[in-house]
């Protein structure tokens, strides 16, 4: 046992819940940004986190809004309510962050892959309802724009945009091999497709460099995250 | 923000690293605080108490609080590790966020911490030292299959992954390609019998 099982047992058991839910998010957030598919939305999580955040906007004095309105306010109030009112801003500015950064993260891989989402059902069922939204009417905007731009003047055959004729895809998929760098959180076992179903125990705390492929699993159950 | 399909920015591992709990000793009174990533207890002097970095760092800047260094932070615990790193052709055991806490806190406040100055010299060989050693070690190692590469820590990962990550990538194609090539050199070489019989 060495001094991070030592330290992340402690955390484990000493930490608040809430702060539990900010860690996750961050893992998350970085599993998404390393990931080469998206993953499921966190929905309960994000609900949690925003619970939270608009707690901490409200009951709303609209001037908690911007980090300026504080600056305001500085003068009326005493400085020791003032200091509180600053920590609390500075932090409600670094949840909003992670937040925005993970849901970007998410938005950015929809634009990517948004003819391979929207034909794979699986993968449409792991967005939120407004991501889905999003996905539809950018798409249905896109499509419009290229019609009216170019593609009608393009003969019929050659208009769509899923074609698969010639042996070239069109749509872009994720590639489900590159690699990507892992932490193990908890001991698992995995099989390597490309070894011939080897299966490859790690153990906590390990670092590897591997395909995504292998992990995919691992990284859903939370068992590994990414880095 | 950086551009979300990018890797990690250092920026971004600082954020990360940011949420640590770390130990200060309060030098004024501060209330509970309901935040969103935690709860924090009342600070009284002089009580230690546990704060994420962020607010540790924020505290420490306007003089209300001294941070308590981790353990392994000192020149003695470092001196050994830089001997160990020397010696050794692992990488020896450092927590997984060294070098972005201990960059934050030689930062902010160099004056808890007992002859600064020889901790930001020691943190400096062993990140050298480190960085020599996985320029080497991964030569060797690499490979399309899979890399382990224990004990380095966030930031050091997030330095090599482009390349690394580029690399087995690279290699992954090529190996894929030449299984293609030999299998078409395979179709190649029957088409070429079968040209045989049809001289015949």
């Amino acid at each position: 046992m060495d001094i991070d099982d030592i330290l992340s047992e402690f955390d484990t058991q000493t930490a608040p819940s809430n702060s539990k839910d900010y860690d996750e998010l961050l893992k998350w957030w970085v599993n998404e940004r390393a990931a080469p598919e998206i993953l499921q939305y966190q929905d309960a999580l994000v609900e949690r986190i925003m619970t939270r955040v608009r707690r901490q906007v409200c009951p709303p004095p609209p001037s908690l809004i911007g980090i300026e309105h504080v600056e305001d306010q500085t003068g009326n109030l005493d400085p020791r309510a003032n200091f509180h009112l600053i920590i609390i801003q500075t932090e409600l500015e670094r949840a909003k962050f992670l937040m925005r950064t993970y849901l970007r993260t998410r938005i950015s891989k929809i634009d990517k892959h948004a003819l391979h989402i929207l034909s794979t059902p699986s993968l449409r069922q792991s967005l939120s309802p407004a991501e889905q939204t999003y996905l539809k009417t950018h798409q249905a905007l896109l499509n419009e724009l290229y019609l009216t731009s170019f593609l009608k003047s393009f003969p019929e055959n050659l208009r769509r945009l899923d074609d698969a004729t010639g042996g070239i895809k069109m749509v872009e998929e994720p590639d489900l091999e590159s690699a990507v760098f892992l932490r193990v959180v908890r001991d698992v076992d995995v099989g390597i497709p490309w070894e011939a179903g080897e299966v490859m125990s790690m153990r906590r705390g390990d670092v590897y460099v591997i395909r995504y492929e292998a992990v995919r699993d691992a990284v859903k159950s939370g068992d590994v995250e990414l880095i | 923000m950086a551009l979300p399909n990018q890797h990690l920015t250092p920026q971004e591992v600082a954020f990360i690293c940011e949420s640590e709990l770390i130990t200060i000793v309060p030098r004024q009174r501060l209330g509970a605080l309901n935040l969103i990533s935690i709860d924090t207890r009342p600070l009284v002097p002089p009580q230690r108490a546990d704060v994420p970095l962020w607010l540790a760092v924020f505290l420490r800047r306007q003089k209300r609080c001294n941070v308590v260094p981790p353990d392994w932070l000192t020149v003695e615990n470092l001196e050994r590790l830089v001997r160990e790193e020397s010696d050794s052709a692992a990488f020896s055991q450092m927590p997984w966020r060294w070098m972005e806490v201990a960059e934050i806190l030689l930062d902010t406040c160099s004056e808890d911490l007992v002859a600064p100055s020889d901790i930001a010299l020691h943190i400096r060989s062993l990140r050298e030292l480190r960085q020599a050693k996985i320029r080497a070690g991964l030569a060797d190692q690499i490979n399309s299959s899979y890399i382990k590469i224990n004990n380095l820590g966030l930031l050091e990962v997030c330095e090599i992954r482009p390349w690394v990550g580029k690399v087995v990538d690279g290699l992954r194609k090529i190996e894929g390609e030449t299984g293609s090539a030999a299998s078409r050199k395979r179709r190649e070489e029957a088409d070429e019998d079968e040209d045989m019989y049809d001289d015949e």
